[in-house]
């Protein structure tokens, strides 16, 4: 397969990138766009109001905060998976 | 406290400040006459800690005291993005900066446009690159001057003039950025970083308290008089579109600063720069008590009583009837935070033109020590046009210079073409760039109003990236084996 395969075609990863390599960046890619996506629209139309007020912010600050901790832990794994010991 | 002495303390902590920096940076000079190892190394051996707070120097800018609590004070909710991009921001790099970084050590490149330039062997395109980075530089350091020199003014009460507060910031960046070698910039911007980190918390949650009775209260009494504005939307501060867009820009826009996309030439290996990467969205956690400084000057500051929302901490600072001690703490952590953003930009804009502009397009010979020559010579002229804006303005200048800033987002396509697509030719970059710098300029200068409310940079990525792909298969592609390994580093 990559005897044909187009060498000007778009390859996003090197070759002779591990499968479980490229499993794991599919998922943190995953992972952390769905963080992103939390806090624009149309995902961030649900959370935009002002109550409950939690940990002294409104809801709609409150959950950019709560997904900037969650991008945080994710990179911390991705990070410990891959440089971890 | 008589007012006398209040701008005596406030002015004796500055220059406190000012002389344990300077003093940093002319040991670390005396040390390089020793050893140009030692002085080249000591980047080598930074620990994580240090390399922490070196990357948040970069967030930490005057923006973080003076544009921060004035998004949030003057437009509530739209402030959120701030913390959005701090925390998003850095992605993108943990992909881009190893393939950099590799690059970096296998081919020798010290600069973003040398790697641009290379994949698409065009010096043209190294030249506009290099205009674009240098334009934006000057204006970031020009607002890094404005904000010390209104601080400097404004805390000692006026007794030192906007000029001298702005000469003086001017002259200590300048002997960091000659003098201050890699080991004194990153400890002294260690003790920015605390310090920084220290007021942020310490007056955001001051305020609240004090005047307010704590967060929780403060934003229900937001809530029932301005409903408005805490929230996104139709009905709240910001468009939806306006919002997302801005966020979706920093995003791909901040990797491509070109001293922070240098920054992957200067880590010792991947898993550094990958650490600093990873550590970066607590940045945006820091950012939260400084939204929350804005939002307890809504009912406090009165009508009238600043020009611009950006004055509203030094406002409070100043008019709160605060020790003269916390005054001067503040005014030396607003100038920590210009200065040690500064610092690192005037470096990368003198670097930039010097190798991406002058040795690439004006003498392509230079000899090493001309080399340096020219980079100095070009420290003191951005300097001196930066200055020379933040005290005298030059409007038909500014709306050059904030073109310039808004289309670094325009070198997002030339990076990934280089990265993951082997089929892009240089004419397609340039016309790519080109297409999309311009379409920022034309909505920066008014000629073109969107339909909808989105960030000016997207609408000239779509262009961008449209041209780069239709040229580039007009053209011939280039080289299999030279763009192969791009793709493959």
């Amino acid at each position: 397969m990559s005897q044909k395969r187009n060498p000007y075609a778009f390859q996003i990863f090197r070759s002779g990138t591990s499968a479980e390599s490229r499993r794991v960046s599919i998922i943190a890619f995953i992972y952390l766009l769905v963080c992103g996506l939390a806090m624009i629209w149309p995902i961030y139309t649900i959370a935009n109001r002002v109550y409950p007020i939690i940990l002294g912010m409104p809801f709609s600050m409150f959950w950019i905060a709560f997904w900037i901790v969650m991008t945080f832990i994710g990179l911390i794994f991705l990070y410990r998976y891959e440089f971890g010991r | 406290m008589s007012v006398v002495e209040q701008w005596v303390v406030v002015l004796i902590i500055i220059f406190v400040y000012l002389a344990i920096t300077l003093a940093a940076g002319i040991m670390a000079s005396l040390r390089r006459e020793f050893s140009v190892e030692e002085y080249v190394a000591a980047s080598r051996s930074l620990g994580p800690v240090v390399m922490y707070f070196l990357m948040g120097a970069s967030i930490f800018s005057a923006f973080a005291f003076l544009g921060g609590p004035g998004w949030a004070f003057g437009r509530g909710a739209a402030s959120f993005y701030i913390l959005g991009y701090c925390a998003l921001g850095l992605l993108p790099w943990y992909i881009f900066g190893p393939k950099a970084l590799r690059l970096g050590k296998s081919k020798g490149y010290v600069t973003q446009a040398q790697l641009a330039s290379d994949r698409f062997k065009s010096p043209a395109l190294s030249a506009i690159m290099a205009l674009v980075s240098v334009l934006a530089f000057i204006q970031y350091i020009t607002l890094q001057m404005k904000g010390i020199a209104y601080v400097f003014n404004v805390t000692t009460g006026g007794v030192i003039p906007f000029w001298a507060g702005a000469l003086i910031a001017y002259g200590v960046v300048f002997v960091y950025v000659f003098l201050g070698g890699v080991r004194s910039v990153a400890w002294t911007n260690v003790l920015q970083g605390i310090m920084m980190v220290v007021l942020a918390w310490s007056l955001g949650l001051y305020l609240p308290y004090k005047l307010h009775g704590g967060p929780a209260a403060m934003f229900q009494k937001i809530a029932e008089t301005n409903p408005g504005h805490l929230i996104i939307g139709p009905e709240g501060a910001m468009s939806y579109a306006a919002f997302s867009s801005a966020i979706l820009v920093s995003v791909l826009g901040f990797a491509m600063w070109p001293h922070l996309f240098m920054r992957a030439y200067n880590a010792e290996s991947e898993a550094t720069l990958k650490k600093s990467v990873m550590l970066y969205p607590t940045f945006a956690i820091f950012m939260v008590p400084v939204l929350f400084i804005g939002f307890s000057a809504i009912g406090v500051v009165p009508e009238g009583a600043i020009t611009a929302n950006d004055q509203v901490l030094p406002w409070m600072v100043t008019n709160m009837g605060f020790s003269p001690l916390v005054v001067g703490l503040f005014a030396a952590g607003t100038m920590a935070a210009a200065m040690s953003s500064a610092d690192a930009i005037t470096h990368g804009a003198a670097s930039v033109y010097t190798i991406d502009f002058h040795k690439a397009v004006l003498q392509r010979n230079l000899s090493d020590k001309a080399t340096v020559w020219v980079t100095r010579i070009a420290v003191v002229i951005f300097c001196s046009a930066a200055y020379y804006l933040a005290i005298f303005g030059g409007q038909s200048l500014v709306a050059l210079l904030l073109g310039a800033y808004g289309s670094i987002v325009q070198f997002f396509p030339i990076v990934v073409a280089a990265f993951y697509w082997p089929r892009a030719t240089a004419p397609g970059a340039i016309a790519g760039l080109l297409g999309g710098v311009f379409v920022n300029y034309a909505i920066q200068l008014k000629l073109w109003t969107p339909p909808i409310d989105i960030h000016s940079g997207i609408w000239g990525l779509i262009l961008n990236v449209v041209l780069l792909v239709v040229v580039s298969y007009l053209t011939k592609p280039m080289e299999e084996e030279h763009v192969r390994s791009f793709v493959e580093a």
